[in-house]
């Protein structure tokens, strides 16, 4: 087997620079490695003081912080009493002032209330006085009229019983007319029964005879019988 | 008419004879060509008036239908007398009813009576003929004299 020089020394080359960096690549990893513990621990340290100086600077606040509320309670406990007295000097002040517009509204009040009172007294008497005429006025025309109605339904009353009566006197004479016909009527009934009877069983048969004779013969006369 | 006739119908006064006529020259019509002799008449009423019309002999006649002719011309005159109806308030003898229809009848035309009684008409008598209600009756003559005088008789009761 036949290798050109040429390139067995450029794959001897090639090895070996190979080996170079890769001796030099685990080199560099084992630093790493190490810096990588160092660091660790580093950040633990760090760790610990930072969260040391965390709690004493939690404290060092606690304790600022109950300083300033105690300090603040003094404030609140002087504040207050210093409102307390602005709010009582504002109070008195105000209700001054409220007497004094009190004061004014009532005397506003009482005048315009005298005023209303005059004006209303006024106007009642006014009214009073209108209504009294009203109704003089209302009790004269209702007695007017009453006067006329009672008058007018007077004569309208009068005037029905009158028509009544005259109506029930014309019933009563037609009553009585027709009565007595229908008696005239019974009384001649009556007699033309009578009559008739009488008539009938008293007369002979002759005179019948004679009857029907001079009857006809007087009918043929008058020519009823043609 | 003739004599012979004039003296049936005057025979005739009530309707009950012209029915018996008429029934009886009925008969006769029926016999005329069975016999030859005038059979008798059973209502004695009519028994002349009758024979006196009509020979006894009938061989005599040489032709029936004539004596036919009669009849039957004689049934049609009794069928159309005029009947008079009469109301009455007493029954009436037979010559009264015949006097009645000498009355009423005319020398030329005999009537008919045909009689009703009703005692209520008081007396007189009611006609009825040709159509015609007259009224003679004393009843009638009671009433009108009542409503004639109907404010009198009132008075009287006043």
């Amino acid at each position: 087997m036949y290798i050109n020089p040429v390139l067995y020394i450029f794959l001897v080359a090639s090895v070996i620079v190979l080996s170079v960096i890769l001796v030099s690549l685990v080199i560099s990893y084992l630093f790493s490695v190490k810096r990588l513990t160092n660091l660790e621990k580093e950040q633990d340290k760090l760790y610990q003081e930072t969260k040391q100086k965390q709690q004493e600077a939690i404290f060092a606040a606690q304790n600022t912080a109950n300083q300033i509320i105690d300090e603040a309670t003094d404030i609140g406990h002087y504040t207050k009493t210093t409102l307390d007295d602005a709010i009582a000097s504002i109070k008195h002040h105000e209700e001054e002032i409220l007497a004094q517009e009190s004061e004014k509204f009532i005397k506003e009040y009482d005048s315009q209330a005298r005023e209303l009172k005059d004006e209303g007294i006024k106007r009642l008497q006014s009214v009073s006085d209108d209504i009294s005429k009203y109704i003089d006025s209302y009790f004269k025309l209702l007695t007017d009229t009453l006067t006329a109605q009672t008058s007018k339904s007077h004569e309208e009353v009068e005037n029905k019983i009158k028509g009544e009566y005259e109506n029930l006197e014309k019933e009563l004479a037609d009553y009585k007319k027709r009565q007595i016909e229908k008696i005239d009527n019974n009384i001649s009934k009556m007699l033309l029964n009578i009559s008739k009877l009488a008539f009938g069983s008293s007369l002979p048969i002759e005179k019948h005879e004679n009857i029907v004779i001079e009857a006809l013969e007087e009918a043929k006369k008058k020519g009823e019988l043609e | 008419m003739n004599d012979n006739e004039k003296a049936i119908f005057e025979l005739l006064k009530n309707e009950a004879d012209r029915v018996e006529l008429i029934s009886t020259l009925e008969l006769l019509n029926e016999d005329l060509f069975k016999v030859n002799t005038l059979l008798e008449i059973k209502n004695p009423r009519f028994n002349k008036a009758i024979e006196a019309i009509f020979p006894k002999n009938w061989e005599e006649i040489e032709d029936k239908t004539q004596i036919q002719k009669i009849i039957l011309d004689l049934i049609e005159k009794v069928k159309s007398i005029r009947t008079v109806t009469i109301t009455l308030a007493f029954h009436p003898s037979q010559e009264f009813t015949r006097r009645i229809a000498s009355i009423l009848s005319n020398p030329d035309e005999q009537v008919i009576l045909q009689i009703s009684v009703k005692p209520e008409i008081i007396g007189g008598i009611i006609l009825t003929l040709d159509g015609k209600y007259i009224d003679l009756s004393l009843e009638k003559k009671l009433e009108d004299a009542f409503v004639n005088h109907r404010d009198e008789i009132s008075a009287l009761f006043k």
